[in-house]
């Protein structure tokens, strides 16, 4: 009797001490800013839902999520190409208006065909580009920048500079709700970064991703595959693009050059405030969603607080700088 | 204050370092040296604080201190020395493991005709570029511009990049552990199993399982602590951490392991670990060949030395029959009779 009494206490210990492990990994320098701006959006969704007029309506939430989705959907690829230790691509937008005008162009076939032309597309776009950075090991920004220039050129060449207005119905993704307050769009990217994170955290590929971008040269001398594994991350993020670029076209059913223009910025904010290192190797894919969310959530609250486009954009400009510095001196800590 | 002043130093330039801190020492400036080297801490200081796990153990005058004593505080029990030297294996007595032909890489070394036996540990000794240090690269694939033939077990190889060394069967641990070595800022666990993924994973998967259970012996085996498989390699000390780099090399079972400076920054015990678990591993065949540039590492662990002058062989060694100042006359002469010696 006695004995069994012990062997029970003690797994209810080692329990606690689990739980315990757990809360204090989420606190480790190397998570401690994801988990606080995972905490903090939680905390302003509930503040802001008791005492901000209107902000809790569903209307509003709904706002929240499609603000939230493009720029998260764009921002987990993205983030799969900072993980690997090579910054950015900033084609994003431009592969998102691509992808937007192959789209809306294709809508005829239905939505479904559309959309995996559009993604087919941006991963097209996104292998190109890890050609460059990968195996041909080009700077990440310059190639990227460079690409953004070749494909706007060649969508401004097909469209003629026109906004296309698409022949088909996409109601469904881009107006559509589960429940009132959940857009199909929001439901969408919690799956596709659900198995983002999956392929990341379980898969070969994933750890190479990882520990590509902790240290490329030890990568090397561990016989990883370095550069089909940045060639892979950037395809990743191309895909990606090109779905941001759906969603966005979707919601009119139209689609122009213009549609990726904040896209840029918007995904490397959410990477960045979302907690992952910009050097490589650290964070989630699940952060950058974070992020995206936490910036949706803000610049709606400006919104809803009546302060103008401006003010939106000098925010989402300080939780930038502001995360990276958090980030320059963790990285600080952690040596 | 002075961390390991020495560790990455040439003897030649060492002895200008401790010429410098006696200068200092004599002029009124007091020095604390942090070294593990102990005869650097006999030739150098007046008194010896010896610290191990976090804990002081003891300060005293370093004069009257045996070396026996100092090592026995260090590492809280007697260093067998001179253990790590076993015969190789009979059965595998009369094969070949790796023989070169004419190897050379341009600027570097010029025809390396070299053969070593199965189970067979071999030092590649010669100063820092002199050719010796290129060599262990070239058979890591380091140097895809080599030249010459590389037959293993019989077999020609091509020796072209990392991953044909790799496929073929010949791990390698670089020389600087932080940069090249391992990944600081990942998991043990992880750093351990990173040279078998693709043992590790099924159709791009990773089995968690397999993962966990072959970083769990290889920590065993080389007497990592388990219990801290989940902590970044950066939180070990460098000697812990060379044990990872090794391990994680180690992991691939190769039938060549290549070292680049095996135990530089090493602490004195993680060293004869090392070295007892480089003995073991060669009694199921696998050859170790090894740049280095400690002498007193040389002599302690390899079979047989290279001796390796401004990019040439200068004679083959076998342990038993040769002594370091042979050896340190060879890397530093080559084959040629200083004059009145």
């Amino acid at each position: 009797m006695r004995i069994a009494l012990s062997s029970s206490t003690e797994r209810s210990g080692s329990n606690r001490s689990k739980t315990h492990m757990w809360l204090r990994n989420q606190f480790v320098p190397a998570r401690v800013q994801a988990t606080s701006i995972q905490i903090l959006c939680v905390v302003v969704l509930i503040v802001a839902g008791i005492s901000v007029p209107h902000f809790a309506s569903m209307t509003n939430l709904a706002a929240i999520i499609y603000s939230t989705a493009a720029i998260g959907t764009a921002a987990i690829g993205l983030a799969a190409v900072t993980l690997c230790g090579e910054l950015f691509l900033l084609s994003t937008g431009a592969t998102a208006a691509f992808a937007a005008i192959v789209f809306v162009s294709s809508l005829g076939a239905g939505p479904i065909p559309a959309s995996m032309a559009a993604v087919a597309v941006g991963l097209i776009s996104g292998c190109l580009q890890g050609v460059a950075i990968g195996p041909l090991r080009c700077n990440p920004i310059i190639a990227s920048i460079a690409a953004a220039s070749v494909i706007t050129g060649i969508a401004s060449l097909l469209t003629g500079g026109r906004t296309i207005i698409g022949g088909g119905d996409a109601s469904w993704l881009g107006l559509g709700v589960l429940f009132p307050g959940l857009p199909h769009q929001g439901v969408l990217l919690v799956v596709a970064t659900l198995a983002l994170e999956l392929v990341v955290q379980r898969s070969r590929f994933g750890r190479e991703l990882r520990l590509v971008g902790i240290n490329r040269v030890a990568a090397r001398v561990a016989g990883l595959r370095t550069r089909t594994t940045v060639l892979m991350g950037c395809t990743l993020a191309g895909g990606a693009a090109a779905a941001a670029g759906v969603l966005i076209a979707s919601q009119s059913g139209t689609a122009n050059l213009l549609i990726g223009s904040d896209l840029n910025f918007g995904a490397i904010a959410a990477v960045l405030v979302g907690g992952i290192g910009i050097a490589g190797g650290r964070g989630r894919i699940s952060d950058a969603a974070f992020g995206a969310l936490f910036l949706a959530i803000i610049g709606n609250l400006l919104l809803v607080k009546n302060l103008p486009y401006e003010a939106q954009l000098a925010v989402k400009g300080a939780a930038v700088l502001l995360s990276v510095t958090i980030g320059a001196f963790l990285g600080g800590k952690r040596r | 204050m002075l961390d390991e002043p020495t560790a990455t130093l040439s003897d030649a330039e060492i002895s200008r370092v401790f010429g410098v801190l006696r200068r200092l020492r004599d002029s009124g400036t007091s020095l604390v040296i942090i070294s593990h080297r102990l005869d650097e801490i006999f030739a150098l200081t007046d008194r010896v604080t010896v610290f191990r796990s976090g804990q002081h153990i003891w300060t005293r005058a370093t004069q009257g201190l045996t070396s026996a004593e100092l090592v026995h505080a260090m590492i809280g029990r007697d260093l067998v020395r001179g253990g790590h030297v076993a015969s190789i294996p009979s059965r595998l007595a009369g094969s070949l493991r790796v023989r070169t032909r004419s190897l050379a890489v341009p600027d570097r070394f010029t025809a390396f005709d070299l053969a070593f036996a199965p189970g067979q540990i071999v030092a590649i000794a010669g100063q820092l570029g002199s050719g010796a240090d290129a060599f262990v690269e070239a058979l890591a694939g380091l140097h895809p511009a080599c030249t010459g033939h590389v037959e293993l077990d019989g077999e020609p190889i091509v020796l072209n990049s990392i991953e044909s060394a790799h496929a073929v069967g010949i791990a390698y641990v670089p020389e600087d552990r932080a940069g090249k070595g391992v990944f600081l800022d990942a998991p043990i666990g992880v750093n351990l199993t990173s040279h078998i993924l693709s043992q590790i994973s099924k159709r791009g998967w990773l089995s968690s399982t397999v993962d966990r259970s072959r970083a769990l012996s290889l920590a065993t085996e080389f007497q990592i602590d388990p219990a801290r498989l989940p902590h970044d390699v950066s939180t070990l000390s460098g000697g812990n951490q060379q044990k990872v780099a090794i391990a994680k090399a180690a992991a691939m079972q190769p039938r060549v392991l290549l070292l680049n400076e095996p135990t530089r920054g090493v602490d004195i015990g993680a060293r004869a670990e090392i070295y007892g678990r480089l003995q073991n591993m060669t009694q199921t065949g696998m050859t170790v060949i090894f740049y280095s540039t400690d002498l007193e590492e040389i002599m302690e662990v390899a079979q047989r030395v290279v001796t390796v002058y401004r990019g040439t062989v200068v004679r083959l060694l076998e342990r038993g029959e040769t002594s370091s100042n042979e050896i340190l006359h060879d890397i530093l002469h080559g084959s040629s009779v200083p004059e009145a010696a």
